[in-house]
């Protein structure tokens, strides 16, 4: 057998084919030999390697799966992104299974503890309480904007905290999974009808008679807000009726002014537009297409209104980026003076009032969609866009404490609308003797005030819809109609098919 | 060794973990997608069967062409800016020839808008397209007012908009996949091309291109299946809006799902979009996959 390598084998040098071909061969049966050598060592080897096989897998699938499910004591929320709101840390632990009037007790709560003035009627709502029930801590998560995904999940998966803010839409499916508890006994206990107002009283009574929902603000009413100041700069009187109304936006375009600022990327506000149109012929506007409602988009009164909103909308009365803006861009746009009126809520009267100035501005109500011959009439009878409640605190079924849980959710609604009355300047529309507020209301939220204590007929909000179908269909179809290619009949049709699948179970 | 990790036990026992993750994360919510597609479901309650109910009533939805359609240009309009694009800026960077100046600064910039998130994007994109402020209509404003275009609330121009937003975002990463594939190319067979006379299109033409096939494939199914899913982009720049010119089936499982509380019918909609797109890259595959090119 030949040496390897052979003796006189010098690296580096030419080497015939044969005995490079012959040095690979050798050089393959050596590598072989050793191997065979470190297998027989290695044989040792191979049963360490099936246990590190073993456990090496074994503790990635570990690893992987630490992450899925709850540690034990996280409490009813489940989650780890709770504020309490209080600095305190000294927050007792949960519930026991007897509860006495002085034992402390912790609630958690999912609810809107985001913008400023959630923020700060909230703040207001929890001071109160430790004056009313003060051995009960409250923990906040605040809740994601994301359509209530979050807190259905909780819905499906038994994690519902104590207590949770929700809208009306979501009482069926609540009711359903038996998710909430009926709060009559405890509302009958509190004796409400000494506090509140018979309209808001009479928001108590919802689904099968029963009370689920507390509401927590006061009724809020959609209206058109005028800069005065842009009006008269740009020489146009402020309009009283349809058609002075349609003339306008002539007049500020060729001046660059966006004559109606509204945003179009929710569906509410322009809902709440159309049913400030309709209400002008149906004093029930948009509360009479919900599922319990006895009109259909096919009616007259909606009709109109759709081709109301589409000479509108070829006259040039809205911003062409309409359809990318948000709440907060159409606050800015009119704000700073780009738009000479806006379609809002109440709750911005104080607002707009304090930094447009209380004198220049003024409230529209839905007569100036009404034709020129109507306009009066319709003035006279009071009609207001709006109204109504859309959702409030309930509580879960399955919390520890019903009994506390019920009763500091009931006392934190209405305290938070007390918030929201003295920290927000708010007008009152839910206590028979309402606090004082800390911000003196300026001149446009006495007019409002006037104007909603002189209303005959409300409506609803354009996102308080009972049906979550209705709400997103006939929104959809309403959006449409701001495309200006949407005529009013393919919108009478198609939005009465969504309606009737809707009442018909289907929807 | 080698006998130890070519047995079949090893492989699995290595594998296992991360086949459960997998079934788990992807082939059981399937499943469950296509099941529930067959229910009533709120997401909450016990599902009810109703058979191919929610099928029946998404092919009579009225937003169900004008989805299928408006998916159908996403993923034309991906297509043709992120493959055209990203095929000539790939060609462009692997020049020898042409010396760029901060070549490696344009390609990392190329790369960048891949990293933004699409929030930031579709932001971006709303700025520079808006009609009053926008970049564009500023320009054009200057010129005439007349000029002006309505990118975004113009039926008819505000899915090509979204969609545009969304290829240039998508560009980078087909470029660097195509750069990465033109380089590993040999350079012989460029040699060659030039000796027997080809001009630099025709080596392109001939080399370069057939020999990117294998990515090509990869990149046409991302660009396509990537419109057809494409949801986010929309979600922020229009909310599926004006009216449902920007809605794809996407935004009809979401708006069903998460709006409406229909989950059945959402999941409808998404084993529709699976099928769709599963169809498409089988199609790819039938097509580009013929015969592997080897010179």
């Amino acid at each position: 057998m030949m040496e390897y390598p052979p003796p006189n084998y010098q690296k580096g040098t030419d080497i015939p084919f044969l005995w490079e071909n012959r040095f690979d061969t050798l050089r393959a049966t050596y590598k072989q030999a050793r191997c065979f050598e470190q297998s027989k060592e290695g044989f040792g080897m191979r049963k360490e390697m099936k246990r590190v096989s073993v456990i090496v897998p074994a503790a990635v699938l570990a690893f992987s799966l630490a992450g899925c499910g709850e540690t034990a004591g996280q409490g009813a929320t489940g989650t780890d992104t709770a504020q309490t709101a209080e600095d305190s840390s000294a927050a007792a632990t949960s519930v026991s299974a007897e509860d006495t009037a002085d034992e402390p007790v912790t609630l958690h709560i999912y609810t809107n503890y985001t913008d400023d003035g959630a923020i700060q009627q909230m703040d207001y709502a929890v001071d109160e309480m430790k004056k009313v029930m003060p051995n009960v801590t409250l923990e906040i998560e605040p809740a994601a904007q994301d359509d209530d995904a979050k807190l259905k999940t909780m819905m499906a998966t038994g994690d519902l905290p104590e207590i949770f803010g929700t809208t009306r839409s979501n009482l069926d499916v609540a009711i359903k999974s038996n998710s909430i508890l009926p709060l009559d006994d405890y509302v009958k206990e509190l004796n409400l009808e000494e506090t509140l107002t018979p309209s808001t009283l009479s928001y108590l009574e919802q689904q099968d008679g029963h009370t689920w929902i507390i509401p927590t603000e006061n009724s809020t009413f959609g209206l058109i807000y005028v800069n005065k100041s842009i009006f008269e700069k740009a020489g146009v009187d402020i309009p009283q009726n349809y058609e002075e109304l349609l003339a306008t936006a002539d007049t500020f375009n060729q001046q660059g002014i966006i004559p109606m600022c509204i945003w179009l990327k929710e569906t509410w506000p322009p809902l709440q537009l159309f049913d400030m149109i309709s209400i002008t012929e149906n004093p029930d506007g948009i509360k009479a297409l919900d599922v319990n409602g006895d009109a259909l988009p096919s009616d007259p009164a909606y009709q109109h209104a759709a081709e109301k909103i589409v000479d509108m909308v070829n006259a040039g009365m809205f911003s062409k980026d309409a359809f990318t803006m948000d709440y907060d861009s159409a606050l800015a746009q009119f704000l700073n003076g780009e738009a000479a009126m806006m379609m809002g809520g109440s709750w911005t009267a104080q607002e707009f009032g304090e930094k447009l100035g209380e004198d220049n501005i003024e409230i529209l109500l839905p007569y100036v969609f009404a034709d020129a011959d109507q306009a009066d009439a319709v003035k006279a009878e009071g009609r207001m866009s709006g109204g109504g409640f859309s959702g409030g605190y309930a509580v879960s079924a399955n919390a520890e404490n019903p009994e506390i849980a019920a009763k500091y959710c009931i006392q934190l609604a209405l305290k938070n609308i007390e918030g929201r009355i003295v920290k927000v300047g708010e007008n009152n529309t839910a206590f028979l003797n309402p606090p004082e507020s800390e911000t003196p209301q300026n001149q446009v939220v006495k007019t409002l005030g006037d104007a909603v204590a002189k209303a005959q007929t409300t409506t609803m909000m354009g996102w308080a819809f009972e049906s979550a179908a209705i709400s997103t269909d006939l929104g959809s179809e309403v959006q449409k109609l701001y495309t200006g290619t949407y005529s009013a009949d393919d919108f009478a049709k198609n939005a009465a098919a969504v309606v009737e699948k809707a009442r018909n179970g289907k929807g | 060794m080698h006998r130890y990790l070519g047995k079949k036990s090893s492989i699995l026992v290595f594998t296992l973990p991360f086949l459960i993750l997998y079934t788990c994360i992807l082939v059981y919510p399937i499943g469950q997608t296509f099941v529930r597609s067959f229910s009533d479901w709120d997401g909450i309650t016990e599902p009810v069967f109703t058979g191919l109910q929610n099928y029946r009533d998404l092919l009579q939805d009225s937003d169900f062409p004008i989805a299928v359609r408006n998916g159908i240009i996403f993923a034309l309009v991906l297509f043709v800016y992120q493959q055209g694009m990203g095929t000539i800026l790939a060609l462009i960077f692997n020049t020898r020839s042409l010396k760029i100046r901060g070549s490696r600064f344009f390609r990392t910039s190329f790369f960048i808008p891949v990293m933004l998130s699409s929030t930031v994007v579709g932001q971006l994109w709303v700025q520079i397209l808006s009609y009053n402020h926008g970049l564009i209509n500023s320009i054009l404003g200057s010129l005439s007012e007349s000029l002006r275009i309505p990118f975004l609330s113009d039926p008819n121009l505000a899915i090509y908009s979204v969609a545009f937003a969304n290829a240039w975002q998508g560009m980078g990463i087909t470029f660097v996949f195509l750069l990465t594939a033109i380089r590993s190319i040999p350079e012989q067979y460029y040699e060659a091309a030039m000796i027997d006379g080809a001009t630099s299109l025709q080596a392109h033409r001939k080399i370069t291109l057939p020999l990117l096939q294998e990515t090509y494939k990869v990149t046409f199914v991302m660009s396509l299946t990537g419109g057809l899913r494409a949801f986010d982009t929309m979600f922020v720049m229009t909310g599926g809006g004006p009216g449902n010119a920007t809605t794809t089936l996407s935004y009809m499982m979401y708006n069903a799902a998460f709006k409406r509380g229909q989950f059945g019918y959402g999941c409808a909609s998404a084993v529709v979009l699976l099928a769709e797109c599963l169809v498409l890259t089988v199609f790819i595959n039938k097509v580009m996959g013929k015969e592997r090119i080897i010179y």
